[in-house]
């Protein structure tokens, strides 16, 4: 058994998505729990993934191969395990989105990655999103964090409008908001009564973890 | 002497991989009128995505529009698709400004804006002027059109009309540039620059995009097409394939303008990119970009367009070293590809600041990197055999005309701003940082250069049509 979970774990470094869901389906159906998949292989490896990242060794596409292998790993063990095995436990819960007039997503899903990379539940509201709506979903989810994305010039101003409509309809002091994308500085962030910013991916999972622990 | 990248068979390849994506893989374009107008002309859907087959492509390259702009003063002529020469011009649109002669950065207002077009007007080598900074004390809903205001006022060069991301903003755009020239068709014989327009990479033409090309091309007015795609994040990591998809942007662009009005006058403008793959941040200390100008602004003329690519690009936050040597490793290769536009001056931090010390300094490093770019020209005369064997017989050089008559025709490149003294000099002259000679000479130019240019009736109409914009737009918001 430990053979398969290792082999699990290689193609998971690795990033070969192919190969880790057939290793995984091949452990399945050689009699493994599900859950000790998630718990013994999967889930160390993408930590390993994490730390080579973190040492220079690996980059983002290693970062988001190793992603993508563990969301079709997950997606096919996930079923089969009883409620009460679910999962790892989650580091907290994120809301994030691009503003409204804002198609840009790439920084976005980089930060979406390394969240959930991290352990984080991440609901992705996508691009082009009203302000209503990310207050709807803050709501609806009972988010921890409220990530905002902008990377124009011109549609900064919508995380203003997000933070002031949250203050209004009373949930600005239940969610930590977080805002990111290229042409926004610290100041600007303080200005609009963000509760952090970051500048890049990494910086904003650990702006995250720091909020999170702040609650 | 024109610097070539590519080969002939390269550029072949390149055309081809490019309309192999266009029918094959096809873009994502939206937009009623644009879906109709290329479904017309023989495009077809596949996998909600637009095909363009190559005939249509191909034929919409056949005779390009030839492009001339003027100055605000439109005596001031600038031949784009017959330039023999590149033009530089500002980064636009920064809204953070590194303050003179320190480290401190800060949101950039009106009044920097102005000041940054002054100096924009005075500097000889900078040719286009680009509202560098987007001040955050303008309304928002405003900000490019009181961007462009501020630069039709202030400067008599060719302007950078704006950047328009949707038709409103085209609207607002011609109207204030018929109100400088005295009417829409004078603006369209003398058109003082162009309407940049910027799809989304991958191969993405949102809605509003559409709608911007399909009013500016009905016009007939100058575009400039700008994809900017980033390798590794919204384009392949390898150049040559960040480089096609681009090609692929700017001809399903370049289609549907044509298709629109064949008379489209169109500027092949290129942003390729590539991010740092640990953060995903577009730096700007990279290598690459000269290449990857030279290589677009040869794509370009292969096509017969004008190109503007970058060149003075760097990482730096400082105008330091760093930013000197990325600046000069990355606008050698378009200068000598001879790219129509060179964009970057005033630029720091991969375009997340803006700087006036660095302004200054782009006009000298500019001025060095042009100083030789029509290369040498070859005879007895220019040789000097007589001086040389006149010199031999006795005379000296200095003594002679030769010497004199082509020092006078600009064979040496003088220098304003760096040190060329011996140490001892340098040291008695108070041993000046070039930072403190460039702010010297920024004080002296916003003191002594003129400045606004336009009479206070027309100052009056343009800020009429400003209120009158910002009105309309909070109206419909």
């Amino acid at each position: 058994m430990n053979a398969s979970l290792n082999e699990i774990k290689q193609a998971l470094i690795e990033g070969r998505k192919n190969e880790t869901v057939q290793r995984v389906e091949a452990a399945v159906g050689a009699g493994v729990e599900p859950a000790l998949i998630i718990r013994e292989a999967l889930t160390p490896a993408l930590y390993l993934v994490g730390e080579k990242f973190d040492q220079g060794e690996y980059f983002l596409p290693d970062m988001m191969l190793a992603a993508e292998a563990m969301g079709a790993a997950i997606n096919f063990l996930e079923p089969l395990i009883k409620r009460d095995q679910a999962g790892p436990d989650r580091a907290g819960r994120v809301v994030i989105g691009t503003v409204k007039g804002d198609l840009h997503c790439i920084g976005k899903d980089i930060v979406i990655m390394m969240l959930k990379a991290a352990g984080f539940e991440v609901f992705d509201l996508g691009v082009n999103v009203p302000a209503a709506v990310f207050v709807e979903q803050v709501k609806e989810k009972q988010a921890d964090i409220l990530g905002i994305s902008a990377l124009m010039t011109t549609t900064i101003q919508e995380q203003k409008k997000i933070i002031e409509l949250l203050r209004e309809k009373g949930w600005r002091d239940r969610v930590k908001v977080i805002v990111g994308g290229a042409p926004l500085s610290e100041e600007w962030a303080l200005k609009i009564g963000a509760d952090a910013y970051a500048a890049d991916a990494i910086a904003g999972v650990k702006k995250v973890k720091a909020l999170i622990g702040a609650k | 002497m024109i610097f070539e990248p590519l080969s002939k068979k390269d550029l072949e390849a390149v055309h081809t991989a490019t309309l192999d994506i266009l029918s094959t893989t096809g873009v994502v374009l939206e937009g009623e009128r644009a879906r109709k107008a290329l479904l017309d002309a023989g495009c077809r859907v596949d996998k909600g995505r637009l095909l363009l087959p190559a005939g249509l492509v191909e034929d919409a390259l056949r005779d390009p529009v030839s492009i001339t702009i003027y100055g605000v003063d439109s005596s001031i002529e600038m031949p784009l698709t017959e330039a023999v020469r590149s033009y530089s011009h500002n980064f636009g649109s920064v809204s953070v400004l590194l303050e003179p002669g320190g480290q401190n950065i800060r949101e950039a207002t009106a009044k920097d804006l102005e000041e940054f077009i002054r100096i924009s007007d005075f500097l000889p080598h900078l040719d286009m002027v680009v509202p560098s900074l987007r001040p955050t004390d303008f309304p928002e809903e405003v900000a490019t059109l009181a961007m462009t205001i501020c630069a039709f006022i202030n400067t008599r060069k060719p302007v950078d009309i704006g950047t328009a991301s949707d038709s409103w903003e085209v609207k607002c755009l011609v109207e204030a540039a018929s109100v400088v020239r005295g009417g829409l068709d004078r603006l369209k014989q003398k058109p003082m620059g162009t309407i940049s327009i910027s799809p989304l990479s991958p191969l993405n033409f949102p809605a509003d995009i559409t709608e911007a090309i399909v009013d500016c091309a009905a016009l007939g007015l100058p575009i400039t097409m700008l994809p900017c795609p980033t390798r590794g994040l919204t384009a392949p990591l390898t150049l040559i394939g960040g480089l096609v998809q681009q090609n692929a942007e700017q001809l399903a662009f370049l289609t549907l303008a044509k298709v629109i009005n064949r008379g489209t006058p169109l500027l092949y403008t290129c942003r390729l990119a590539a991010a740092n793959m640990r953060t995903g941040f577009v730096g700007g200390n990279d290598p690459d970009l000269g290449l990857s100008g030279a290589c677009a602004a040869q794509i370009a003329r292969y096509y017969g367009l004008p190109s503007g690519v970058y060149g003075l690009d760097t990482g730096a936050v400082l105008p330091d070293i760093q930013s000197g040597y990325e600046r000069a490793i990355n606008c050698l290769p378009p200068v000598l590809a001879r790219a129509t536009f060179i964009s970057g001056m005033g630029l720091l931090n991969g375009g997340l600041l803006a700087s006036a010390e660095q302004l200054v300094i782009d006009d000298e490093i500019y001025a060095m990197l042009t100083h030789r770019r029509d290369g040498l020209t070859v005879n007895r005369e220019t040789i000097g055999l007589e001086t040389i064997s006149a010199v031999m017989e006795g005379d000296n050089f200095l003594a002679k005309e030769h010497t004199r008559d082509y020092l006078r025709r600009g064979e040496l490149y003088m220098g304003k701003l760096g040190n060329g003294a011996a140490y001892e000099e340098w040291l008695s002259q108070g041993s000046p940082d070039i930072r403190q000679s460039v702010k010297k000479r920024l004080e002296a130019i916003l003191a002594e250069h003129p400045g606004p240019y336009l009479d206070e009736k027309m100052n009056r109409e343009l800020n009429l049509l400003l209120e009158k914009a910002a009105r309309s737009r909070t109206g419909t918001a």
